[in-house]
């Protein structure tokens, strides 16, 4: 670029750089300050490992950690799976198909904390709808879905594939959409049935968009918060269904140890560059076009 | 394989008007002999693709039977079929290398893994792309992809072959050796072929049989050289050849045919306006004399064109219409030249006017 166009250019692009420096790269750089600080409060600044130390002995820590590797191991590909045969669903009816996109993506642009409201009270163990279902017709005993040390886990995970469908389906649908429909002329021509049609045709030629799922899904769990802190954070203070995002807030507003909030922060922040940049690794080898 | 078409019917929602329709196909009837390659010939919109993909079985009928053979296939699902289609655009699946999209077919059949590869060596010899399998289509170009795309169609050695405008997206040099190719692809494999097209040229090239179409109907239908030499109408006449056929306004008076204030003989038809037409190379240019010569009309030379072969002249008659005339080389006549031409016997055609006939039918050659 000439140095007249970047002279003109930095104005334009000025006030996004200012908003994002204060609010973006000021506090990151600040976290990774604090996150060497010995004592809690940034106020009185040491330098040290000290809090990186007692991170990985953190039993809380691991637990927390184990959590959101296992939440986004999950989340992401059922629900992704999941979406992929509701949008082929969708994209193989003519009339209401908007109606039922609509009604799909409601779940999307619903406030996370009061859908969790209502599942919570889906998941009550003595008058939620999900046990009374399965207590009647399956005659299961009731499963402490939200209190249950050992059950919370998944009831936080079956929340996260309800909430991440939403907006999954409506990519996938415009994914599906976008292939020629010459293909699947020519795909009955050379005498592929619908399946076949199916998994050697818009499968590999969705496949960018799934790709890019698969790293948004992943970022998205493993920042997983709201779902959690809604759904079991007031019921249970058990710690054993906590996530990342959970515990740095707990660090922050129980313990007061902004060192400890941003030690993890910044493990969390290089989990997600190795993900996202493995992700991307993978979506470039996965180019079916070259 | 014969293909015949009984009163095949397709209707489209209008796109303008709700409830209401348009009549892509309208009641069409054909039979196509086995083995033979036949043009589906039109300007766009009069129903040629629709009919081939009808035929195809990816477009349902509102009315009509079809059958291959014996067999009725009306109802039969296009995956069923079993026929070889190559689309306008070649549809070749950009994920799938070329042997990749040539195998398709022939695995979605269930073939044996070996004989899948003998095969695809097999086409792909035939239109010769044996140096191309491990390419994507995206690293072809469009002649290359329009040879993949007739491998791939004729990969499970279909009893039918048929071809959406194949040639419509080459440049022009590749356009008339594909279709050469095409020509003896059909003529090596004996298949039969249907070839929809809106370029005369082609369709007059290579076809067996032509079958022109317009708003949905079959005009005429016939070789090549029968329907140009004998066009059902006006419309026929002026689609067919290139150049096209000169169009006069005529006038049959006491026995004879008039335009303007010359005599071009007699003609034993009832009086009235018609249209007369000449083809280009049914003139016969002379230099003009002091004595005009009988049945020939004055023109003057406006431009000539030297296409090595032949001369392309463009004439203005002295009634003020503008003519093409091709003529060899050696009678040469130069730009802004007074000279006269006449009108080759049999190479001169009468058409009703729209008065008499709205379908504007040839009256007479002669």
């Amino acid at each position: 670029m000439s140095n007249a166009g970047f002279k003109q250019a930095i104005w334009y692009l000025l006030p996004a750089l200012v908003v994002m420096a204060v609010f973006t790269y000021y506090p990151l750089g600040n976290a990774i300050v604090q996150s060497f600080n010995r004592n809690r409060s940034p106020d009185n600044y040491e330098l040290s490992l000290k809090t990186y130390e007692y991170l990985i002995n953190d039993r809380d820590f691991k637990v927390a950690l184990r959590n959101t590797f296992l939440y986004t191991a999950v989340v992401t590909p059922v629900s992704i799976a999941i979406s992929i045969l509701i949008a082929s669903m969708l994209v193989s009816i003519q009339r209401l198909r908007t109606f039922f996109q609509t009604i799909f993506f409601i779940p999307y642009v619903t406030s996370a904390v009061a859908v969790a409201f209502t599942w919570a009270f889906l998941f009550n163990t003595d008058r939620g709808l999900v046990n009374l279902f399965l207590g009647n017709l399956f005659h299961l005993p009731k499963i402490r879905w939200l209190t249950d040390p050992n059950v919370a886990n998944y009831t936080v995970i079956i929340f996260g594939i309800w909430r991440s469908l939403a907006f999954n389906i409506l990519i996938l649908t415009t994914g599906m959409l976008s292939v020629d429909p010459q293909y699947y002329k020519a795909a009955q021509v050379d005498g592929a049935s619908a399946t076949t049609a199916f998994v050697r045709i818009t499968l590999p030629l969705i496949s960018p968009v799934i790709a890019y799922l698969f790293t948004i899904g992943m970022i998205n769990a493993f920042k997983v918060f709201n779902e959690v802190y809604t759904l079991i954070g007031n019921l249970s203070r058990s710690v054993s269904a906590h996530t990342l995002v959970v515990y740095i807030f707990d660090a922050v507003w129980r313990a007061r140890d902004y060192s400890l909030a941003s030690a993890a922060s910044v493990v969390l922040l290089l989990v997600v560059l190795v993900l996202t940049a493995f992700s991307r690794w993978v979506s470039s080898k996965t180019n079916f076009y070259g | 394989m014969r293909i015949s078409l009984e009163h095949v019917t397709v209707r489209f929602p209008d796109r303008q008007a709700a409830n209401k329709e348009v009549i892509a196909v309208d009641h069409v009837s054909l039979e196509i002999p086995a083995g033979k390659l036949v043009c589906l010939l039109g300007p766009s919109g009069c129903g040629k693709s629709t009919t081939l993909y009808a035929i195809a079985g990816l477009q349902p009928l509102d009315e009509g039977r079809i059958f291959f053979g014996e067999n009725d296939v009306t109802t039969l699902d296009a995956t069923k079929r079993g026929i070889g289609f190559v689309f306008q655009n070649y549809a070749l699946y950009p994920h799938m290398n070329v042997r990749e999209n040539i195998s398709f077919p022939l695995r979605n059949a269930k073939w044996q893994r070996s004989a899948i590869q003998e095969r695809v060596l097999e086409v792909a010899r035939i239109v010769q792309i044996g140096n191309l399998l491990d390419r994507k289509p995206s690293q072809l170009s469009g002649g290359q992809q329009q040879r993949v795309a007739i491998a791939r169609a004729l990969a499970k050695n279909p009893p039918i072959l048929l071809l959406d405008e194949p040639l419509s997206n080459l440049d022009a040099k590749l356009r008339h050796s594909t279709r050469e190719e095409i020509r003896r692809i059909q003529k090596t494999t004996g298949i039969t072929t249907i070839f929809v097209t809106h370029d005369q040229e082609e369709a007059m090239s290579i076809s067996d049989e032509v079958i022109i179409m317009r708003d949905g109907h079959i005009l005429q239908t016939g070789r090549p050289q029968g329907i140009y030499e004998e066009p059902r109408d006006l419309f026929v006449a002026t689609f067919i050849g290139s150049p096209a056929m000169n169009i006069l306004p005529g006038r049959l008076q006491e026995g004879e045919l008039w335009y303007g204030e010359y005599s071009l003989g007699e003609v034993s038809l009832p009086e009235g306006v018609v249209w007369l037409g000449v083809r280009p190379e049914g003139l016969t240019p002379h230099p003009r004399g002091e004595v005009p010569t009988m049945g020939a009309i004055p023109a003057s030379v406006i431009h000539v064109e030297l296409l090595g072969r032949e001369a392309l002249y463009q004439l203005r008659l002295a009634g003020g219409d503008g003519v093409t005339m091709i003529t060899a080389i050696d009678t040469l006549f130069r730009e802004d030249e007074e000279i006269e031409v006449q009108l080759q016997m049999m190479k001169r055609y009468l058409f009703a006017d729209v008065a008499q006939d709205a379908e504007q039918k040839l009256l007479l050659r002669f």
